[in-house]
């Protein structure tokens, strides 16, 4: 009966709809975009290891907070006015304050290193390529052009508006904050994601997979990989179900504390290698809108955004489990 | 071929008008019989008997667009056709799409006595207000009776994809339809 009422209900489907359904032909794709992607791979490899590498080395975030970007102009409203030579903090309020960061070409004494990795400044704020890709679809409106005067001798005065390690234009990204992303073109379908994580507050994971990322309700395909196959690029993805379990991953991600990853990286004084001994997985998802959002998942629930990977939300670990199993 | 043309040529009485719907429609309408239909055989008969219902039809009818009304016509045959011949065999093809979709809207019993033209129309103004991979997605699904690995390469979607989006215009769907005062 069910099935009869909705045969008769799907009759009353307007003719344009069906129509539309009837007639539906996909964008034709380019030929060359397999070995573009294969390009793409090749690239966020070698960023996503150069990001390792540097927090490896213990260099994270918050120890090199940038003192020269106190006068950063935001693009919309600050969560907080940039602190003279701050580190990252725990709010009052809860949540944690991230201060202005700097990338550095040069040994790390007042920023990051960043021998490989793509970044500019833009702003005040430093955007950095963290390995996603987002289509050319979702490339806005042209906000500037990066200048790549930034090497590994460039003075601190070097630091200025629109320099950086790459050159070209740079866009915003639809549908995104451009405070937080930005991107630039890589290959003729694909752009690479600029984040921003820095003069920010994130006090639950929604102010960044919610408020940022946009992911509830809108991952589309996801993939995942051992810790293994991405230390030694073996590319042993597997298909992750999209379903309730994926769900509750995501609502958990929004619902949990935004913590310090320095609590893990330094849980006695000493540096701990979280990567080498905790990670267990990385986790791709693809958005509806076809945004690529990279996630590393490590023991005891641990989620951690390379595109911001000062903090670190947990999960409950059964719900890590329903999508890892 | 346009549909004009091929309109014109069932109000001129030509024969012609045949072989021009076949050569346009015939692919698609053999694919929604096949869908609603176990037997290859059954669903070629059923585009064939499809064209001479449009024959009969037109005039007095106008159809726009040609291929919604064509489609109309081959899905309500091959309907008629599935009940007919194989009384109570429960076909899996459309079964298994409409079946998730019932689950997803919670489709009452039959005492409960829905009136299927409310939720017709009710889905119609529904998929107005969707994406339109989303509305695709679902009425190829849906209507067509795709299985999902066919609509996802029609949208040039994974079927990964196709599926987590089908899942989540299910439930935009119930949603939708609790607003609209349907008790679900």
């Amino acid at each position: 009966m069910k099935q009869e009422l909705l045969e008769q209900a799907m009759g009353y489907l307007s003719d344009d709809h069906i129509s539309e359904a009837a007639s539906f032909r996909k964008p034709a794709r380019a030929r060359w975009l397999p070995y573009a992607a294969a390009a793409c791979l090749c690239l966020a490899a070698v960023l996503a290891g150069t990001a390792l590498h540097t927090q490896e080395k213990g260099t994270s975030v918050s120890r090199y907070a940038d003192p020269s970007s106190s006068a950063a102009q935001a693009v919309s409203q600050p969560d907080k006015t940039p602190t003279e030579g701050a580190e990252a903090m725990p709010t009052e309020e809860g949540g944690v304050y991230l201060p202005p960061v700097r990338y550095s070409l040069s040994k790390p004494k007042g920023g990051i290193a960043a021998d490989m990795i793509a970044f500019f400044i833009w702003q005040g704020r430093t955007y950095a390529n963290h390995s996603d890709l987002c289509p050319a679809s979702l490339a806005g409106e042209k906000m500037g052009t990066a200048t790549g005067l930034i090497n590994e001798w460039t003075e601190k005065d070097g630091y200025v508006d629109l320099a950086g390690s790459v050159e070209g234009d740079f866009y915003t990204v639809e549908g995104y904050d451009p405070a937080f992303v930005l991107c630039m073109p890589f290959a003729d379908e694909q752009y690479m994601l600029m984040t921003c994580g820095s003069d920010i507050t994130l006090r639950t994971g929604a102010d960044l997979y919610d408020a940022r990322l946009r992911l509830p309700d809108r991952v589309e395909s996801a993939q995942m990989e051992t810790r293994e196959s991405w230390n030694y690029n073996k590319n042993e993805l597997w298909d992750v179900p999209v379903d309730e379990s994926m769900d509750a991953f995501v609502r958990a991600l929004c619902e949990s504390e935004v913590r310090l990853t320095d609590e893990l990286l330094f849980p006695d004084g000493e540096y701990f290698s979280i990567y080498d001994n905790l990670e267990r997985y990385h986790l791709y998802l693809t958005l509806e809108d076809g945004m690529s959002v990279h996630l590393r998942l490590l023991d005891g629930g641990v989620v951690i955004f390379p595109g911001l990977n000062a903090v670190y939300v947990t999960v409950p670990e059964e719900i890590v489990e329903a999508i890892t199993k | 071929m346009e549909d004009r043309d091929i309109v014109a040529l069932f109000w001129q009485r030509s024969e012609r008008a045949i072989p021009e719907t076949e050569a346009r429609y015939g692919r698609l309408l053999l694919a929604l019989c096949r869908n609603l239909l176990d037997d290859g055989r059954d669903a070629e008969e059923c585009v064939s008997d499809t064209l001479l219902a449009l024959w009969n039809a037109i005039p007095p009818a106008r159809p726009a667009p040609l291929s919604a009304y064509a489609c109309k016509v081959a899905r309500q045959l091959a309907l008629k056709r599935r009940r007919d011949s194989q009384a109570q065999k429960r076909d899996s093809r459309l079964t298994l799409p409409l079946d998730e979709l019932a689950e997803a809207i919670s489709v009452p019993s039959a005492e409960e006595n829905w009136d299927a033209e409310q939720l017709g129309r009710a889905i119609d103004a529904f998929l107005d207000r969707q994406k339109q991979t989303d509305r695709v997605l679902c009425v190829r699904r849906y209507w067509f009776g795709d299985e999902v690995k066919t609509a996802a390469g029609l949208l040039g979607l994974s079927e990964n994809a196709a599926s987590a989006r089908l899942r989540r215009l299910r439930l935009r769907l119930r949603d939708d339809l609790i607003k609209e005062g349907f008790d679900l």
